[in-house]
């Protein structure tokens, strides 16, 4: 799963600190997000889209087609 | 150690004090009954259960630093005790399976057992935090 965590914390001109002080997480975490490293859980992606008062596609995006049959319009 | 950001030998000791203190008393309680022949069953039952009180102590401090990781370092935390334990067993069944061809070895006990966890799980964790830094 790809993001924009990076430039939406640098709109913010947040420290990745300050940021895992918002979410209640580590530096660490939040560099490993940052980074590709790490997928967050559903509970951590809601909150990062309600820090940033975005929904969370416009912050996460799956890096290539996860399967599955495609949703009925 | 994750949780902290930066690896910290004194938070490590810390963790693993109460484990040990269970080593030291189990060490200490198996002196006493092996060299006191006259102890009654009761004071036998006794100083045999005694490490188990260190022993959930540890345990319980354990739970509480699992509670206060987050979801990244928790994960974490879960790979580095799988290492330490599986890390661990395949010690012990290597040092059986020489036994079982013929070599002239101990069986391995519980505190090198557990001591070898403890090491394993502290590389682990310095391996772990130097990858997420």
């Amino acid at each position: 799963m790809k993001n924009n965590l990076r430039e939406l914390r640098s709109t913010k001109q947040w420290s990745q600190g300050d940021l895992a002080n918002a979410l209640g997480v580590s530096r660490q975490t939040v560099n490993a997000l940052e980074t590709g490293r790490y997928d967050p859980s559903l509970t951590l992606a809601f909150k990062i889209a309600r820090v940033f008062r975005l929904p969370i596609e416009e912050i996460f995006a799956p890096t290539e087609s996860v399967g599955g049959d495609a949703i009925p319009p | 150690m994750p949780g902290s950001g930066h690896y910290s030998c004194t938070q490590d000791m810390k963790l693993s004090a109460w484990m040990v203190v269970a080593a030291l008393t189990y060490v200490g309680t198996t002196y006493l009954v092996s060299h006191n022949a006259e102890l009654g069953v009761g004071w036998t039952t006794v100083l045999r259960l005694m490490p188990l009180a260190p022993l959930a102590l540890w345990i319980r401090s354990m739970a509480r630093f699992f509670g206060r990781l987050d979801e990244l370092q928790r994960n974490l935390q879960i790979k580095v005790w799988l290492f330490a334990s599986i890390g661990a067993l395949a010690v012990v069944a290597l040092v059986n399976m020489l036994i079982l061809n013929g070599f002239d070895l101990k069986p391995v006990g519980i505190v090198p057992i557990v001591s070898l966890v403890i090491v394993l799980w502290v590389a682990g964790s310095f391996i772990a935090v130097r990858r997420f830094r």
